[in-house]
């Protein structure tokens, strides 16, 4: 499904991410680990086309595609979704109506018509109540005022509303409440299918705990330096960052 | 009209036109007026009145029963309005002339600058509009179409809002061609009274053709309300002048201004809100998104009287600035002799957020609608201040469809 090959990130000429690779395939669930700084968010936003990062090397392939010349709502719509660590707020535009473009928009790009307000509205409220939100936030401004638990949790719905292949979530898990992270666990869980993959960058076991992956990558100062199965997780957990930061060394 | 009345007014246009004649025009230290050709508006009234039709229908289509104003003349006047809610002035007793005859002639004294005597000096009517308590207490709805469809005209606007009435006007300005219009408003709202005014600006082209003049004074008694909403397109040149009086006790008054301006047009805004007692509280926000070489300019001054304490005024100016040719200056003032008063003020530009546009884009919005959605988001807080679902509508379809990539 998404296959990363020597991929070299640079921010005004400056390399986050020297050299990564990473294949995924249908069905898989990948988590990426590492210490702050490392690199992990920045993938994310190179996947979903940033401006403000460049790929001086390497490919990122979707579904054959090459992603180099695709621009970043098409990569949307063709199927790769990014839960952000730090959701935007964007005031004046309705959490709900929003949902329903963003909808229109993948619906337009597989040649389907739009969804009225109307018939969208019954969808984004199963949606919603599996996600045990609180309706009023739809008719809220985007993300403005959310608690940080409140945007991810607003993430995961904009996810299963929009059905990606290729759900990337970047720290969904922090800041949620005990409660809130089996809720969003569930979602995570009842998306998952033998069709679509999953790539979860956490700090915690605790989601992995929740959410079973299939493998498991350190990232450190922009490169994967160890990949293993869930085991390596609870390593980590155990033994903290310090041995791969001393190996990684530049 | 009598002739004594019809002479009472044409001495009265007369005063105007000479004192226009001996007055500057407004200062240009924010407006460029120096880049209008005045002159240019002045040629005589052509009889396109067919052309506001069109305009009308839309206006229906909207469910908005209106009385239609061409070239400053009351051409079309709903039915089912309570009686005496809407008079020509040519229509008044001798003595309701006299009154309005009397009060204009002081207000010419007063005036700062020439444009303030047009709607006089190019007076070609108005009328005479009051809401009372004795129609049970519903709010009064009008709906006025002011179209303007070449030459010079000027009409007058006298508004009582009598104790526990109320009184919602709906006001839209269209330009059909070039003309100088001028408005001038006058509205006294009595004890728990209130008036809401919901105001549209916009011309049928693309052509930014309109000189249009409004100045409107508000005087606001104990527990009165007044709401001036407004929504504009902007024109060769459009300026607006508020002044509001906070008389009584607990009067208060909301002004939300929203400009949206394309290619050369210009908006500019003057208000001045006086409290003049306690207890009163005033807000003003005003919005503009301008694109191309388009121009704002917002002039605000709050004056708190002396020994109004418990006053409170707040004032924002907000501006989205989509081009590097757009300009828009903002000149807030604050005028304060009493001790115990809240006021705050404060004014920002910006241009659409990078990070606010990549995540509506990163959830597949195409850049073109994500801008859209951004606009139509800094423009939301004025739109929802408007008081009628139906003008929310027109105002979002005129305005905001008129910008490029809409
Ligand atoms: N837009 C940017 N401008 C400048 N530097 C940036 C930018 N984006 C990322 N960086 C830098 O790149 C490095 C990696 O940042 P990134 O956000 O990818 O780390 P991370 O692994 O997600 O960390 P955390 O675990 O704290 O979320 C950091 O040093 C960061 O300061
Ligand atoms: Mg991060």
């Amino acid at each position: 499904m998404l296959t990363i090959t020597d991929l070299t990130v640079t921010v005004n000429d400056l390399p986050i991410i020297k050299g990564l690779s990473l294949e995924v395939k249908p069905g898989e669930v990948h988590a990426i680990m590492g210490p702050n700084g490392s690199g992990k968010s920045t993938l994310t936003k190179v996947l979903a086309g940033h401006p403000a990062y460049t790929v001086a090397a390497g490919r990122m392939v979707f579904q054959g595609r090459d992603l180099a010349e695709v621009k970043t709502e098409e990569r949307a719509t063709s199927g790769i979704f990014i839960g952000f660590q730090y959701p935007v707020e964007v005031p004046g535009v309705n959490n709900a109506e929003f949902l329903r473009m963003a909808l229109n928009a993948k619906r337009r790009a597989h040649g389907q018509s739009d969804i009225t307000a109307a018939d969208f509205a019954p969808i984004l409220r199963a949606r919603l109540k599996s996600l045990e939100m609180d309706d009023s936030l739809n008719e809220r401004q985007l993300n403005v005022g959310f608690s940080g638990g409140q945007k991810k949790r607003n993430e995961i719905l904009q996810m299963i509303v929009l059905e990606p292949s290729l759900a990337v979530l970047d720290e969904t898990d922090s800041g949620l409440d005990i409660d809130a992270l089996r809720v969003v666990a569930s979602g995570i869980n009842t998306y998952r299918r033998a069709d679509r993959a999953i790539i979860l960058i956490t700090h915690y076991q605790r989601l992995l705990e929740l959410v079973q992956p299939d493998a498991v990558h350190v990232l450190v100062r922009g490169r994967i330096v160890k990949s293993g199965g869930p085991a390596l997780a609870t390593e980590l957990e155990a033994s903290g960052y310090d041995e791969l930061l001393k190996a990684a060394q530049p | 009209m009598t002739t004594t009345i019809a002479d009472a007014f044409q001495q009265l246009r007369d005063a105007a036109q000479a004192r226009a004649d001996a007055l500057p025009l407004p200062s240009a230290a924010l407006e460029d007026w120096r880049y209008v050709d005045v002159k240019a508006f002045s040629r005589e009234l052509s009889p396109a009145v067919a052309y506001a039709a069109a305009a009308l229908a839309g206006h229906r289509a909207a469910g908005l029963a209106c009385a239609v104003v061409v070239d400053g003349r009351l051409a079309e006047t709903p039915s089912g309005l309570p009686p005496g809610t809407l008079q020509d002035l040519g229509a008044l007793t001798e003595q309701a002339a006299a009154a309005l005859i009397e009060g204009w002639s002081r207000e010419l004294g007063r005036c700062a600058d020439a444009s303030a005597c047009w709607s006089l000096a190019d007076g070609r009517g108005g009328a005479r509009i009051s809401a009372s308590r004795a129609g049970g207490g519903a709010p009064t709805t009008l709906h006025l179409l002011l179209v303007s469809t070449g030459g010079r005209s000027g009409c007058r606007l006298a508004i009582e809002v009598g104790a526990d009435a109320q009184l919602d006007l709906v006001i839209s300005h269209l330009d059909l061609a070039a003309a100088r219009s001028s408005v001038g408003i006058e509205a006294v709202v009595h004890d728990r009274g209130r008036l809401r005014v919901d105001e549209l600006q916009y011309s049928c082209g693309d052509q930014a053709t309109a000189l249009l003049l409004s100045h409107a004074t508000l005087h606001l008694h104990e527990r009165a309300q007044a709401s001036w909403v407004a929504c504009h397109q902007g024109g060769a040149l459009v300026r607006t002048a508020i002044h509001a009086h906070l008389h009584g006790d607990g009067a208060a008054f909301d002004l939300g201004f929203l400009s949206v301006l394309s290619g050369s047009r210009q908006d500019h805004l003057l208000t001045r809100v006086h409290h003049h007692v306690g207890g009163t509280t005033s807000t003003q926000l005003v919005k503009t998104i301008a694109d191309g070489r388009a121009q704002a300019s917002f002039d605000g001054l709050i004056a708190i009287d002396a020994h109004t304490d418990g006053a409170s005024a707040r004032q924002h100016h907000h501006n989205l600035l989509l081009s590097p040719g757009a300009r828009v200056d903002t000149r807030p003032q604050l005028d304060i002799a009493a001790d115990d008063v809240q006021a705050a003020h404060g004014a920002t530009v910006g241009r659409p957020n990078p990070d606010e546009l990549f995540y509506l884009r990163s959830r597949g919005i195409a850049a073109v609608e994500a801008l859209a959605m951004l606009r139509r988001g800094f423009a939301r807080e004025p739109v929802l201040m408007l008081a009628h679902p139906a003008v929310r509508m027109l105002a979002e379809r005129a305005l905001l469809g008129s910008l490029a990539g809409a």
